[in-house]
């Protein structure tokens, strides 16, 4: 199994000399494959630490509970939440959406919470597999830490066809992604897709890199990141 | 090695129409800090209103030049992102008002986002330029004007003043000479900026709420001047 992934900080942090809120990860165990995009909430004091903090949590959570069919969100969320207040730190000042993937004998577990979005290829056709949660209203993006998280956080669950492709991306990136009327998944995805099934990580990581910063960064400001997983 | 480059077409641009706002601000020592205060709120509140509406996100670009004695960019086109602007500040930059420096900024900024809507084959109504200006300059204007007017199917400036200078200044930005200020004018300025906007998008008026907001504070103030 192969991940790929990049993030560029977007304008309206850089121009201000602002560090990128985004933090991905991806992990290629012996036993599963796991990909994290979290997003810091700019309005938070400590918004980039909080992303950098849920998705330690989330790879510490599944190196030590990694059997996806017994996967509870409440004990999953909990973790996060002692994570962070064993660091003294919680919602007040700290705020992170979170977008996983872990995928383990054929299988896959999605969770995601706040916005950004999961897009799946499944053989041929793309499908959006999580969409943000806030659906384009303002002040309705949900974070981590939270004492509710267990209520917001959405699972899905499902088998992996042999030919298969992960695409999550943070909340700069998913609007190009898809058509949120139609739920019909871009070409670019297809592309890069097919592309990603020809190239090695490392040619895949710079191309990913490339058109962050030549072509996604064109209509958005906001900090971008992408994290591929294919088989 | 050459690197993969996706297509803007295969990308999702909800359609490929744009529609440029540049706001222009005068953040010099001829505009007070509660003045300051009250248009970084204007603009939270525009900018949370196109947020509502997914179609109005998806096209409408925003771009803040702020000047005093020097001009800064606060933010270049780009769609709005959610709660972007909760923190927004307006910040004094001092100085006497350089206004023909701030339009050459801005004019500059407008021209390269029409050059990548060229390049991307994506078509753009007029771009707003909403320029809120003290009416005072430090550096004369002079021909630039002209050269504003003789643009107007691609740039339409609307002049907003906010302070003791001219209107001269600003009515020479524009061909009918309309010039907007905060002394008795601020209905005209709403229905004229509810026009505008009107003419960016069908659903735009939406974006406005906020003048009516302004609106209802002016009628309290008639009230008490009668």
């Amino acid at each position: 199994m192969k991940t790929a992934f990049s993030l560029l900080t977007g304008k309206s942090h850089s121009l201000i000399n602002a560090e990128c809120q985004d933090v991905v990860l991806a992990i290629n165990d012996d036993n599963y494959t796991l990909g994290i995009i979290c997003d810091g909430a700019s309005t938070k004091k400590f918004g980039r630490r909080s992303a950098q903090l849920v998705a330690n949590a989330t790879a510490k959570f599944f190196k030590a509970n990694n059997d996806i069919e017994n996967f509870n969100s409440n004990v999953f969320c909990q973790f996060i939440n002692e994570y962070f207040e064993e660091k003294d730190l919680d919602e007040e000042v700290c705020g992170s959406t979170l977008i996983f993937v872990i995928i383990k004998n054929g299988r896959y577990l999605l969770g995601h919470l706040g916005d950004g979005a999961a897009l799946l290829q499944q053989d041929t056709d793309f499908c959006v597999a999580s969409l943000p949660e806030n659906a384009g209203t303002s002040n309705s993006t949900f974070f981590l830490p939270s004492s509710s998280a267990y209520k917001l956080l959405r699972i899905t669950t499902g088998d992996l066809k042999e030919k298969f492709c992960f695409v999550l991306a943070s909340d700069g990136i998913s609007p190009l992604l898809y058509d949120y009327k139609t739920k019909t998944v871009c070409k670019a995805c297809y592309d890069l897709a097919d592309l990603y099934r020809k190239i090695d990580t490392e040619q895949m990581n710079k191309t990913l890199e490339h058109n962050l910063k030549e072509v996604f960064s064109k209509y958005t400001s906001d900090d971008l990141s992408i994290l591929m997983i294919t088989e | 090695m050459e690197l993969f480059q996706i297509t803007d077409d295969s990308l999702i641009l909800d359609g490929n129409e744009r529609k440029p706002i540049c706001i222009c601000i005068d953040a010099s020592n001829e505009v007070d800090f509660n003045t300051l205060t009250d248009i970084s709120n204007s603009v939270k509140k525009i900018a949370n209103d196109i947020c509502q509406k997914v179609e109005m996100q998806m096209k409408i670009e925003f771009c803040i030049v702020t000047y005093g004695e020097e001009c800064r960019v606060i933010r270049d086109f780009a769609f709005l992102k959610e709660n972007e602007f909760e923190d927004l500040e307006i910040q004094k930059i001092g100085g006497a008002p350089n206004l023909k420096k701030a339009l050459e900024k801005c004019v500059d900024l407008i021209n390269s986002r029409f050059s990548f809507y060229d390049v991307a084959d994506i078509s753009s109504l007029p771009a707003q330029l909403f320029l809120i200006s003290s009416g005072k300059t430090c550096e004369e204007i002079g021909e630039f004007s002209n050269r504003i007017i003789s643009a107007e199917k691609i740039l339409k400036v609307l002049p907003f003043k906010i302070g003791n200078g001219s209107c001269e200044i600003l009515q020479s930005l524009t061909r009918s000479g309309e010039v907007h200020s905060d002394t008795g004018e601020f209905k005209k300025l709403f229905e004229e900026f509810k026009k505008s906007a009107e003419n960016i998008s069908g659903s735009a008026n939406e974006i406005f709420k906020w003048y009516e907001l302004r609106q209802e504070d002016l009628d309290e103030f008639d009230e008490e001047e009668i």
